[in-house]
C-alpha cells in the first residue's frame, strides 16, 4: 500500500485469497462455535441441577413429594459431573451424554431423578443460552440456532 | 493505526474477531446470572436450617441452663422467608422453595408454650435455652 491510494496487485490478490479461505470456513467454524456453546451452556446448567441436590432445596410441591417418597433426596447429595460428550444423531438433532459419579448409595429411581434433574437444567441452559422459546415444559427438546439437542440418561460412573 | 485515519486490516480482522468471541462469551455468562441467583439463594436458606438445628444440637449436648442468643437474617437474598421448628426438623421456605434440617432434641417449647409448629420471624433474636434436656426458645 503507498501513499497515492493504491494498492498493489499482490495484495488485491492476497486479499481475495484470504476472503475465499475465510467464506470457505466461516459456516464449519461457525457451526463449531455453536457446538461449543452448546456444550459449554450445557456443563454449565448440569452444574446448577447437581447444585440444586448439594443444597436439598427445591419448589414445594418437589419437596412434599420426595418428604413422602424419596426422604433421602432431601438431605444434601454430593454428585461430580465426570464428563460430558456431544453426539450427531442426524443433520439437525444433537445428543448430549452427561457422566457422573456420587460417594453417596443412592437407589435406582434416585439416581433416575437426580439424573432427570441434571438434564432439565442442561436443557434449559442451553434454551436460554440462545435465547430460544421454551419447547414444552421440560424444554424438550431444548434449541439451538440450527439444532434440536436431546439429552440421555445420565450415565453413572 | 496511522496518521491518516486509516486502520490497518489486521487491526480490523483482529477487531471482528475479538467481537465474534465476546459475543459469544456475553450470550453465556448472562445466561447464568439467573442460575447464580438462584444458586446463591438456596444455599442461604440451607445454611439458616443448619444453623438453627446446629444450635439446637449445640444448646442439648451442653447440658442445662446452657443457652445461646442468635439473630435470624432480615432477608435470605434480598426476600422475606418462613422458618418454621416442627418435630421433624428445621424448615425454611424461600423464594418457593423449602428446605429443611433435622436436630436431635425431643422437647421444644416456644416463649413457654409447648408447640408443634413454631415459626421464627426474620430479623427477631432468639434465645436457645437448655432446661433439663428441654429445649426453650425465647424471643
Amino acid at each position: 500500500m503507498n501513499n497515492r491510494g493504491q494498492i498493489s496487485l499482490e495484495y488485491i490478490i492476497f486479499s481475495t485469497v484470504i476472503i475465499i479461505m475465510v467464506i470457505s470456513l466461516s459456516q464449519a467454524v461457525l457451526d463449531e462455535n455453536e457446538k461449543n456453546m452448546i456444550i459449554t451452556s450445557a456443563r454449565m446448567g448440569a452444574q446448577e441441577g447437581v447444585d440444586k441436590n448439594a443444597y436439598a432445596t427445591y419448589y414445594n410441591d418437589t419437596f412434599n413429594y420426595y418428604q413422602s417418597d424419596y426422604p433421602r433426596l432431601l438431605y444434601p447429595t454430593d454428585i461430580d459431573i465426570v464428563n460430558i460428550s456431544l453426539n450427531e444423531t442426524s443433520e439437525k438433532r444433537l445428543t448430549i451424554n452427561i457422566a457422573a459419579h456420587s460417594n453417596t448409595k443412592l437407589s435406582h429411581n434416585q439416581k433416575y431423578i437426580i439424573s432427570s434433574r441434571i438434564n432439565y437444567y442442561a436443557r434449559r441452559s442451553i434454551t436460554n443460552t440462545f435465547k430460544q422459546k421454551q419447547n414444552g415444559l421440560y424444554y424438550t427438546p431444548a434449541l439451538s440456532d440450527n439444532y434440536e439437542i436431546e439429552c440421555e440418561d445420565v450415565k453413572w460412573v | 493505526m496511522n496518521n491518516k485515519g486509516n486502520v490497518s486490516l489486521e487491526l480490523l480482522l483482529t477487531f471482528m474477531i475479538f467481537i465474534m468471541i465476546v459475543s459469544s462469551v456475553v450470550s453465556i455468562a448472562y445466561s447464568q446470572l439467573d442460575s447464580i441467583d438462584e444458586t446463591h439463594t438456596r444455599r442461604q436458606a440451607k445454611e439458616q436450617t443448619l444453623h438453627v438445628s446446629h444450635i439446637m444440637n449445640e444448646v442439648y449436648f451442653m447440658g442445662n441452663s446452657y443457652s445461646r442468643k442468635y439473630q435470624l437474617p432480615e432477608n435470605i437474598n434480598d426476600e422475606s422467608y418462613v422458618m418454621e421448628i416442627n418435630s421433624t426438623g428445621v424448615y425454611v421456605n424461600s423464594h418457593y422453595q423449602l428446605t429443611k434440617d433435622e436436630y436431635i432434641p425431643k422437647n421444644i417449647s416456644h416463649n413457654g408454650k409447648k408447640s408443634k409448629n413454631i415459626f421464627l420471624t426474620p430479623g427477631n433474636t432468639y434465645t436457645f435455652t437448655n432446661k433439663n434436656g428441654e429445649i426453650c426458645i425465647y424471643g
